[in-house]
């Protein structure tokens, strides 16, 4: 993909979008934002199902697919964000990445192709008392929102998975 | 061909693509397709005319669909019409036509954005933001003569004064 292709919006977005919702970060930059048309009931349980078979740990949460995954993290499951978009977000919210070890359940887990950020979702639970590996929750582009070890996703998000917090604690 | 148009309409295919999580991830999905890709290299080697993806398009965007949802074709117009942009731009403007007449569709009208960025450069939209890479631009003349922008704005009526970027930068957004 050519460098200059290294800005999209989801489909429209911008502040003249009439879909868009007024959604900004702590630094009040305007995040490129709008609702998806859902898929229909039947499309979205052929997805579940299709992904299901791929990723054993896959549990599903909501079907619905009006927002994606920096939607749910980011636009309270309002709205669709570019996950190109992610870096920026963080940046001016405050988030910071982690080591695992510091990782606490509601923290951000971002996944990255080689090419850049491709995925986020929220860690549900460091260590899911039956799998005993950390789950997140996330919502997989148009298909549904799901529980999943942090692991069993997409073979090219795995290229790099990381930590993200906006915590502060005072000592 | 057969196996590979069932493999493009295929409800697994959508899924994948389905499930990235902006314009740039979708496209890179789709350039990425064993089928897409199959066919793209049928269609430059001439085992398949471009009129036989054209029909196929034809059928899936006369569907009835539902019109509270997005269309379930979606993801295999934007994949055909991705291949004929790749492979032979002969049928390209027809290609666009086919796939605006399909209803409540997503990624294929983002590529037409995309395809008509490239050829016009007064078209005023997000089609700014996302264009065709240049390896895949437009033959001189593929639109000659069509009265293409006007068709497209009837189709999704898109306001004037959608030519605004997104700010970039904290600092831009004070003066709003």
């Amino acid at each position: 993909m050519p460098s200059h292709l290294d800005r999209y919006v989801i489909g429209l977005g911008s502040t003249q979008d009439p879909k868009r919702l007024a959604l900004q970060t702590k630094c009040r930059w305007d995040i490129p934002n709008a609702p998806l048309l859902a898929r229909s009931p039947a499309e979205m349980k052929t997805a579940y199902a299709i992904h299901k078979k791929e990723h054993l740990t896959l549990r599903l949460r909501s079907m619905r697919s009006e927002y994606n995954c920096v939607g749910l993290v980011f636009g309270s499951r309002r709205t669709a964000v570019d996950i190109e978009d992610v870096l920026k977000i963080f940046a001016d919210d405050g988030y910071r990445s982690i080591s695992n070890d510091e990782a606490q359940n509601g923290d951000v887990v971002l996944y990255e192709t080689r090419k850049g950020p491709a995925h986020v979702g929220v860690l549900w639970d460091r260590l899911d008392p039956l799998l005993k590996i950390p789950v997140v929750l996330s919502q997989w582009g148009l298909d549904g929102e799901y529980f999943h070890a942090i692991e069993d996703v997409n073979d090219e998000w795995r290229y790099r998975i990381s930590i993200w917090t906006e915590r502060l604690i005072h000592p | 061909m057969n196996e590979v148009f069932a493999a493009i309409e295929s409800p697994e295919t959508d899924a994948f693509i389905s499930s990235e999580s902006s314009l740039r991830r979708m496209f890179l999905k789709l350039e990425s397709n064993p089928s897409v890709r199959q066919l793209v290299r049928a269609l430059q080697g001439g085992e398949i005319q471009p009129e036989i993806v054209l029909s196929r398009m034809g059928k899936l965007a006369s569907r009835t669909i539902d019109f509270r949802f997005r269309n379930p074709s979606d993801t295999a117009l934007a994949a055909y019409l991705y291949a004929i942009a790749v492979a032979t731009q002969d049928s390209l403007y027809l290609a666009c036509r086919i796939a605006l007449v399909a209803l409540n569709t997503w990624l294929s009208k983002r590529i037409v954005e995309g395809i008509i960025g490239k050829w016009s450069n007064d078209y005023t939209s997000s089609t700014q933001y996302f264009a065709l890479p240049p390896e895949y631009g437009l033959k001189p003349g593929v639109f000659q003569g069509r009265q293409f922008a006007d068709t497209f704005n009837d189709f999704i009526q898109i306001p004037a004064t959608f030519s605004e970027k997104p700010n970039l930068f904290c600092s831009q957004d004070s003066s709003q």
